[in-house]
Formats: C-alpha cells, sequence, structure tokens
C-alpha cells in the first residue's frame, strides 16, 4: 500500500524548492512512486506518493533534512502536512 | 480491578514488605511495558493509604524534557527548596517526607527518572532512619534504562531494605479472566483463546483486546491503539497524534497549538480521547493512558511531520509561557534539538546549554551534564571551535561537581585545543578542575595556567584565580618556589587599587597555601586578618570562615589555646550560616583538637569521630586523615586505639598524595608506642631514611616530631639527632598537625626534650622538660605537662637523681589519673615508688650493692651461686633505670631518707 505526504508551508515558493532542489542533487529519490510540487494561496505544496512510511522517512533522515541545512531553508511551525495510507489507487 | 488478576501474591508480599520493620524498606516492581506494574503499585499504594499512610507519587518521563529534580517537584507538589550545597539540598528534601503518619513514596517508570533526583532518593534511603517511610519503585524491564537509573538503581536495589517483584505473564487462565472481566460482552471461546494467545499473558494487551474484540482481531498493540484512535473525530484523531510528541503529559495549551486551534475549540476534542482511554485525567493534568499508547501515535508520524510538529511545540511554549520559560528549558532545549535534525541546531543548542546552566544552579550537575552533552551532540560540526569550547568548560564544570573527574579532564583538554587562542577560554579550563596529584593532569594545568597568563590583556580577576591555581598545581609538584612567586604576585593584584573582592580572595588563598610552612606563621596570620576583614565587610560567612580557620592555625603554632578558643565561638557563627558539611567539619576538627590538647579525650574523640563521619557521608576523603592523626594523639597520651596500628589496610582512605608519609609514620610511633617495636620498624623504614623525607611545609614540624618519638622508640639514635637537629630552631613554637590545624603535639622543647634524653644529653633533656612542663602548664595543656614530667623524671633517675624523680612522678599522678592517661599511670607510678618493683631479693642484693660489696661477696653472703647474683643486679639496674653499682648505693641512700608509704620523708 502506498503512502501519500502533503506538506503545505505558508511563505515558502518555488524558490525555496529549487534551493532544497539543488542541495539534494541529481540522484534518483528510492521509493518515490511520484513528487508533484506548485505553489497555492501563498504556501508551497508538494505531494508525494511513497512505496511506504519507510521509504518517506529514509529519504528525509539521508537526504532532506541535510539539504534543509545546507540551503539554509528551515522547518517552520505554520507548515502543515497530512500522511495517510492510500486506499486504493483510481 | 482486571489488571491485578493474578498478582494476589505480589500484592501480599510487597504489602508485607512495605510494612516491615526495617529502616526505610523499598520495593521494586519490574517487568515489560503494560505487565501491570503501575497497578500493583497503585493497588499497594490505597490499601496502605487506607491504613492511613500517606502516599506521594511520582513518575519518571521518558522525554528527558522535565525541569531538574522533577521527581520530587511531583511528590512534594512543590518547587524543590534552593540551596549551595548539595548535601543541604538532599537533607531538606528528605526531611520535607518526615511526618506525623508513615509515608509511601511511589516512583513509577523508575528507569526514567533523572539522575540527581535518584540521587537524593538513595540519600534519603540512607539517612532515614526513624522508620517513617518506604519506597516503592516501578522498573521497565526488556529496554535500555537512562543514564540515572543505570548509575543509581544497582545502589538503591543493594540496599539493606530492598526487595524486587518482578512481574511475569499471566497463567492462560488469568490471562482469560482478564479478557472476559474486561469485555463487556460476551466471548467466544475461539476469540479468547486468540486473544490470549496474541498478548502472551501481557495484562494492558489483553485488557485492550476485550475492548475491541469481535472477529478481527488487531496484531499489535499499535494496531489496537490507532483502531480506537480511528474511531475518534477528525480534530480529536488530529490532537493525539500531534500530541503524542509533547511527551507522557499533555499540556493542553501547547497541544491545541499543535492543531491550530483555540484551546477551548480542543476541549471537546480532549473529552473524547479521555472517554476512549487514550489520555486520561492526573489530577488536574492530563496524560497518555500509557506510555505504550502515546509510543504507538508517534511512531505513526512521518519523520517530516514529527520534525514540524516539534518546531510547532516549541514556537508555542515559547509564546504562552514567555513570562516565565524557565520550568520549560529542558522541554524547549528538546524540541528545538528534536527538530535540528532538518535546520538551524542553534536555537536546540542555546536552550539545552540554558537548561543545562539551570541544572548546575539547582545542583542537579549529572542533569548539567546531560543537557551540556545534549546542546553538543545538536550542533555537532555546525559548532565554531569557539563555541563548542564553551559548552565543553561548562560541561566539565558539572562533571566536577558531579564527582566525574576523567570526563572532566578530558573535556578540559578538548575545550583547550580548540580555544583558539583565547586566553579567556584556557583560563577558565585551568579553573575548572584543581591539581590532583596525576603527573599529567597537573602538568596540563601548570601549562594551561601559564599559556592564560601568558596574555597581558587577561581579566586580572582571573588573572589572580589563575596565579593561585598556579600557585596549588607548583605546590602539588613540589615547587615551593614557584608557588611563592606566583602566590605573591596574586596577592599583589588582588591587593591592588581597584581590584574585585574575587581577584583579592584568590590572592590570600594562594599566599595562605604558599606560606603555609611554621616559619611564616605571621604572615599567614595577617593573612587571616584581611580575610576575616573581608568576610565581615561584605557579609559572607563562608571568607570569614576561612579566614578564622587560618587565624586558629597561627594560634595553635603559638601554643595560645585560649585564642583558639575565643575564636572558636565566632567560627560557630559562620559555620552555622554556610551549613556546608565540609564548614561542619573545620569546627569539629578545631573542637576535637582543643579538646585533644586539653586532654580531654573522650569529648576530642567524639568531636573527631562525627567530623569523620561527616565528611564520609559526602564520600569526601580529607577526613580519614585527621581523624587517624587525632586518634594517634589521643592514644599518646590515652592509649592506642586498634585503628591507628593498621595502617596499611586503611591506605585507600589516605589517597592525598600529602599524608602519604604522614600516613606511614603517624601508624609506625603508635606501633612503636604500643611496643610493637617490629611492625615499627618495618613501616618506618618503608619510608627511607629521614635525610629523605619530602615533607611539605604545613606537615614538617609534626612529622619531625612522630620521627623523633618513633626514632627514640626504635633506639635510631643517629635519626634521633638529626630530628634534633631539625627542630632546634623552632624553640618556643608548637608542634601541630595539617593547615586547619587537627591535632595537637605540645611544645617543641618537648620533643627536643626526649630526644635529647634519648642521646644521654642529660641537662639538655632536663632543660626542655621542665620549659616543656612549664609551657604546657601555662597554656592548659595538661596531658602534655604530665609527659614532660613523666620524661624528665626518667631522666632524673637515669642521672642517680631517684628522689626528685619520684616526687615529680607523684606530683604528676594525680592529673594523669584523672585525665585517664592509661600508658603514663603506671609508667609514673614506677617512678614514684620505684622499689615497689624490685623483688624482695633483689631488694636485699642492692643493699649489700650499696655497702660495696662485689658479686662474689654478695654470692657468698646469701648462698647463692655467682652468677645468680649478678643477674640480680643487671635486674635491679634495669628496673630503677641506673647504669652502674654506684648508683645503686645512691638510690639505696635516698630510700632510706624516704618514709614507708613512699612520700619525702620531712615534706609537709
Amino acid at each position: 500500500m502506498s503512502f501519500v505526504h502533503v506538506t503545505s508551508t505558508p511563505g515558502h515558493g518555488l524558490a525555496d524548492y529549487e534551493k532544497v532542489l539543488t542541495a539534494l542533487g541529481t540522484d534518483a529519490v528510492a521509493g518515490r512512486v511520484s513528487h508533484t510540487v506548485g505553489e497555492a494561496n501563498g504556501s508551497l505544496c508538494i505531494v508525494d506518493v511513497w512505496e511506504d512510511q519507510a521509504a518517506a522517512d529514509r529519504f528525509a533522515a539521508d537526504r532532506l533534512f541535510p539539504a534543509f541545512q545546507s540551503s539554509g531553508v528551515n522547518p517552520v511551525p505554520s507548515t502543515t502536512i497530512i500522511a495517510f495510507e492510500a486506499a486504493g489507487r483510481g | 480491578m482486571t489488571s491485578l488478576l493474578g498478582r494476589g501474591d505480589e500484592l501480599e508480599r510487597l504489602r508485607r514488605h512495605l510494612t516491615d520493620d526495617v529502616a526505610v524498606p523499598i520495593a521494586v516492581v519490574t517487568g515489560e511495558a503494560g505487565i501491570g506494574k503501575t497497578s500493583v503499585a497503585t493497588a499497594v499504594a490505597d490499601e496502605l493509604s487506607a491504613e492511613g499512610w500517606r502516599v506521594l507519587w511520582a513518575r519518571g518521563t521518558s522525554d528527558g524534557g522535565a525541569p531538574p529534580f522533577w521527581l520530587w517537584q511531583q511528590a512534594l507538589g512543590t518547587a524543590v527548596p534552593t540551596e549551595d550545597d548539595r548535601f543541604l539540598l538532599f537533607e531538606q528534601l528528605r526531611l520535607s517526607l518526615t511526618s506525623t503518619s508513615r509515608t509511601l513514596l511511589v516512583v513509577d517508570d523508575a528507569q526514567w527518572s533523572d539522575e540527581p533526583s535518584l540521587r537524593a532518593l538513595l540519600h534519603t534511603v540512607r539517612h532515614s532512619r526513624d522508620g517513617g517511610l518506604a519506597v516503592l519503585l516501578t522498573v521497565r524491564t526488556h529496554e535500555p534504562a537512562d543514564d540515572g537509573w543505570s548509575h543509581v538503581g544497582p545502589e538503591l536495589a543493594r540496599e539493606p531494605g530492598a526487595t524486587e517483584a518482578a512481574l511475569t505473564s499471566l497463567t492462560d487462565d488469568d490471562a482469560r479472566r482478564c479478557v472476559t472481566a474486561a469485555s463487556t460482552r460476551e466471548l467466544s471461546d475461539d476469540v479468547l483463546s486468540r486473544a490470549c494467545a496474541l498478548a502472551d499473558g501481557n495484562p494492558f494487551f489483553l485488557t485492550e483486546l476485550a475492548r475491541c474484540a469481535g472477529p478481527e482481531l488487531p496484531r499489535t498493540i499499535t494496531d489496537v491503539v490507532l483502531r480506537r484512535a480511528g474511531a475518534l473525530s477528525p480534530l480529536a484523531q488530529e490532537l493525539v497524534r500531534a500530541a503524542s510528541v509533547l511527551g507522557e503529559h499533555v499540556d493542553l495549551a501547547v497541544a491545541a497549538r499543535l492543531v491550530n486551534t483555540p484551546a477551548m475549540d480542543a476541549l471537546p476534542a480532549v473529552d473524547e480521547a479521555l472517554s476512549a482511554g487514550l489520555l486520561r485525567r492526573s489530577g488536574s493534568t492530563v496524560r497518555f493512558a500509557h506510555e505504550l499508547v502515546r509510543r504507538a501515535l508517534e511512531e505513526q508520524l512521518s519523520l517530516q511531520e514529527l520534525v514540524t510538529l516539534h518546531v510547532r511545540a516549541a514556537t508555542a511554549v515559547e509564546a504562552l509561557y514567555v513570562d516565565d520559560l524557565r520550568p520549560h528549558y529542558a522541554q524547549l532545549a528538546r524540541h528545538w534539538c528534536t527538530a535540528a535534525v532538518a535546520g538551524d541546531p542553534e536555537p536546540g543548542v542555546r536552550w539545552a546549554e540554558l537548561a543545562g546552566q539551570l541544572a548546575s544552579e539547582a545542583l542537579a550537575w549529572e542533569e548539567s551534564v546531560r543537557l551540556f552533552d545534549l546542546a553538543l551532540s545538536t550542533g555537532g560540526a555546525r559548532l565554531s571551535g569557539v563555541r563548542r569550547a564553551e559548552l565543553l568548560l561548562q560541561r566539565a564544570a558539572a562533571d566536577v561537581a558531579a564527582g566525574r573527574l576523567t570526563t572532566a579532564q578530558a573535556a578540559c583538554r578538548e575545550a583547550v585545543a580548540l580555544a583558539d587562542g583565547r586566553s579567556e577560554l584556557v583560563a577558565r579550563a585551568a579553573l575548572t578542575m584543581e591539581a590532583v596529584g596525576q603527573r599529567g593532569w597537573d602538568r596540563d594545568l601548570r601549562d594551561w595556567c601559564r599559556q592564560a597568563l601568558a596574555d597581558a590583556a587577561l581579566d586580572p580577576t582571573l588573572r589572580a584565580q589563575v596565579l593561585g591555581r598556579l600557585t596549588e598545581a607548583s605546590i602539588y609538584g613540589g615547587d615551593w618556589a614557584a608557588a611563592d612567586e606566583t602566590s605573591s604576585e596574586a596577592l599583589a593584584l588582588g591587593s591592588a587599587p581597584g581590584a574585585s573582592p574575587e581577584a583579592l580572595i584568590a590572592g590570600l588563598r594562594a599566599r595562605q597555601l604558599a606560606r603555609s610552612g611554621p616559619e611564616h606563621s605571621d604572615e599567614r596570620r595577617t593573612l587571616a586578618d584581611r580575610m576575616i576583614a573581608l568576610g565581615v565587610e561584605r557579609s559572607v560567612p563562608g571568607d570569614e570562615m576561612w579566614g578564622l580557620l587560618w587565624r586558629i592555625d597561627t594560634s595553635w603554632e603559638h601554643g595560645r589555646l585560649h585564642e583558639v578558643q575565643a575564636d572558636l565561638s565566632r567560627l560557630e557563627w559562620c559555620v552555622e550560616q554556610v551549613r556546608t558539611p565540609i564548614a561542619r567539619w573545620h569546627l569539629l576538627v578545631v573542637r576535637a583538637a582543643l579538646a585533644q590538647a586539653r586532654g580531654d579525650f573522650a569529648a576530642a574523640e567524639a568531636a573527631g569521630r562525627e567530623a569523620f563521619a561527616s565528611l564520609e557521608a559526602i564520600g569526601h576523603p580529607a577526613g580519614f586523615g585527621a581523624f587517624m592523626s587525632l586518634l594517634s594523639l589521643v592514644g599518646h597520651h590515652a592509649g592506642h586505639h586498634p585503628m591507628t596500628t593498621n595502617p596499611p589496610q586503611h591506605m585507600e582512605h589516605a589517597k592525598e598524595v600529602r599524608g602519604e608519609l604522614f600516613g606511614m609514620v603517624g601508624p609506625a610511633m603508635s606501633l612503636a608506642e604500643c611496643g610493637r617495636l617490629d611492625e615499627a620498624a618495618q613501616l618506618y623504614a618503608m619510608v627511607g631514611p629521614p635525610r629523605t623525607w619530602d615533607i611539605p611545609p604545613y606537615f614538617r614540624l609534626t612529622l619531625l616530631a612522630a620521627g623523633a618519638t618513633t626514632a627514640c622508640l626504635l633506639g635510631l639514635l643517629d635519626d634521633v639527632a638529626w630530628f634534633r637537629e631539625q627542630l632546634e630552631p623552632w624553640r618556643g613554637r608548637h608542634l601541630v598537625v595539617g593547615a586547619g590545624t587537627g591535632s595537637y603535639v605540645g611544645p617543641a622543647e618537648l620533643v627536643l626534650g626526649a630526644a635529647a634524653a634519648a642521646l644521654g644529653d642529660v641537662d639538655a633533656a632536663l632543660a626542655d622538660l621542665d620549659r616543656a612542663g612549664r609551657i604546657c602548664r601555662d597554656i592548659g595543656a595538661p596531658a602534655f605537662a604530665v609527659e614532660a614530667d613523666c620524661r624528665r623524671a626518667e631522666v632524673l633517675v637515669r642521672a642517680g637523681r631517684a628522689a626528685a624523680a619520684a616526687t615529680l612522678a607523684r606530683e604528676a599522678l594525680p592529673t594523669a589519673r584523672r585525665l585517664g592517661m592509661a600508658p603514663w599511670v603506671p609508667r609514673l607510678e614506677r617512678l614514684a615508688n620505684p622499689h615497689g618493683t624490685l623483688t624482695a631479693r633483689e631488694l636485699e642484693v642492692a643493699s649489700l650493692v650499696a655497702e660495696g660489696l662485689s658479686n662474689r661477696e654478695i654470692a657468698d653472703r646469701l648462698v647463692l651461686s655467682e652468677r645468680t647474683a649478678e643477674n640480680h643486679v643487671q635486674s635491679i639496674l634495669r628496673k630503677l633505670g641506673l647504669a652502674n653499682r654506684s648508683q645503686v648505693a645512691v638510690h639505696m641512700s635516698t630510700r632510706s631518707s624516704t618514709s614507708p608509704d613512699g612520700t619525702a620523708a620531712g615534706r609537709p
């Protein structure tokens, strides 16, 4: 069953996203099924679908968080996250 | 209560143990999570409460976000008292448990308690002897405990009143009864069996399964919890999931902010979670129903969500408690440090540092170490070298306070390596921990001090303090010339116009140490007066206390017992204000020495014993040497205590480098005085020839005195001559043990007289001993006067002046008897009545010797062999302490002029 992870960060935009992306490098992301990004209502919105939660957590710990650190983009309290196990795919 | 099914035996055993008639019964209930430890503890507590006991509860928390001494704050329901000394703080905590009714202290999840709280508990257990307290601890097994329990738990478990009750899985029958009782509907046998198989006898799991029992049973506790949470409203679900990052206790205001909802609007969601059994009320607060519930919910959060929630929790706490964040420092440190994995480490480092400082202020040193470690690990490679050095030095200071000297040394070394030439940091490293007699450490200290002092811009107060530290390190290294120089510089700095009081104190202390030799007594007197004045002026009793102790030292050195007595009452006042065990020890040591000098041996020993016990209670090693030297000197006059003649077994107490020489020579003296000359000689030989002794100045005179006394008894005349030569310049002075006088040895003339006597210098011996006797009577040291008189009488006998000796001995005897001078009374009795020791036959032979008969003539007269006559003469000479036959004649002529009762004829 796949794991869906939706983040919405008010005040952040695609420029911040690009900074993190650059820091992440070009290596393939293991276990990620899809990755969608956009801006909505002044927020940076990212929708990721993962093979499972473990894959999402591994990516966060091994690559995303270090990329946050090196790019200077810090987690903010206003970020909202919705995460759930997908019931099925359309 | 379903969770108590199958626990009848354990409950009964615990109840019996806790109400047993031992000083402090301790019961440790162990078992895996959910096995029913808290339920058992609650049942026992309820039962004792019903019997009139006062029950206090506290819980360890797994998150490390609690304020210092959290266990005690919970148990007492108030903040812990503020104290400057941890022994006093622990005593206050212990006394706060005293009550008119018996008290049960329950610590749930003790494996997560902070170490300072557990150390205070250990102190309480060890010092409570009135039977009013019992302690019940629950400890989770099957997972690693925090450092606090790992360090203190085994010690608590070894206490005489401790017992363990290990809770194990329920039997199948009990498990079935548990599920049946917890279920609200009838369950099929199949469901019952499957539930029991899944839960493996764990009552928490069994109860949870019973509540949701249906055709599809959840397979794990996590499944149970999630199924229950899944039935809640969306807001309630979000709330419990988010609140899981807060730890066991749920701060509702913070939890509401985690879900971006006003607190009032979140209350219905809280009620829902309470009804579902995911949360429970605990007094006025709300907590998770079980740590297993919280963990199950937290595990569902994605890592990004977890980090975001910690950031949100931290900002919520900062906003909500902006007026007083101190109680929340550790909590903020925890949230920010967890979030630092994905961002800026500085907030986490800063809050952990503040929490560490707060813990140190509260004397929760082990907790402080943990928090500084958290700051260091959070900052990691992202910290600058200087910032890391600052944190390391703060941690090292907490390490020193907690007695972890090796880790403190390592932290200081790393800090100096990172200091990047900043002299202030190097100076602080040098000031963190004193010299300890380890070559490597002491050398590093000296290097750091010199490195810091090389910076001309170093703050003057810091400079004075570093000079003081360098003085100490030089003294440990035996470099007294260097100590003289640096202490002089420190005092000059502290005395300069505009210098801070701290700089002056550092200078006075350094100088006092560097001038500890007897030749500097006058200078120390001046230093003492300045320290006293400073203490009075600034109303700091601790400083005044040191000044008084220094001044008392100099009073001793001049035999001014009345001045010691006069300063003692002011010292008592200071010690009452300071209240620390060390301060009390100093006071008791002065009292003991004064009693010993005045011949009140029972009072001396009692005060000395109390002093020793007061330091031993805090694990301080300094008390042993002082107590042994006191016992040894009491024993010198009143008969030796076995402890003072068993040195090698007790040497581990006398770890102080400075006391090693004394640790051998002191017992050698006691052994020799007990007549165990072979053992004494062996010990005495172990420290090498006296000329090679490296004696610290503050021990010089007393060690020379102890050496001289031992050498006299062992007949080592070369050594006696050397000791006499060394002591010769100190006529008019008094010999005392140690800086911070622990015991009194008498005027220098007493030892000089004894040495002269051993060397056969009769005139000098008589003069010195006569003067010693008069001095001792003048200053009010009667036992020493008796000793001087006894020794002088012995010299008189050897000079053939037996009558004078007898007179002197008879005058001294009443005092010796009154004071209980066990070894000296028979010695004086023999001198007072020398013939009493001769047999009738020896008296007959002595009379014939006095008539001038030879051995042959005596043999003929008494019908003996010539050899037997010779033996009698030798025995007479030995018993009367005489050298030749003509002295026997003189002696017998004097005897005829004394009355039969032994008193001098014609004396009024």
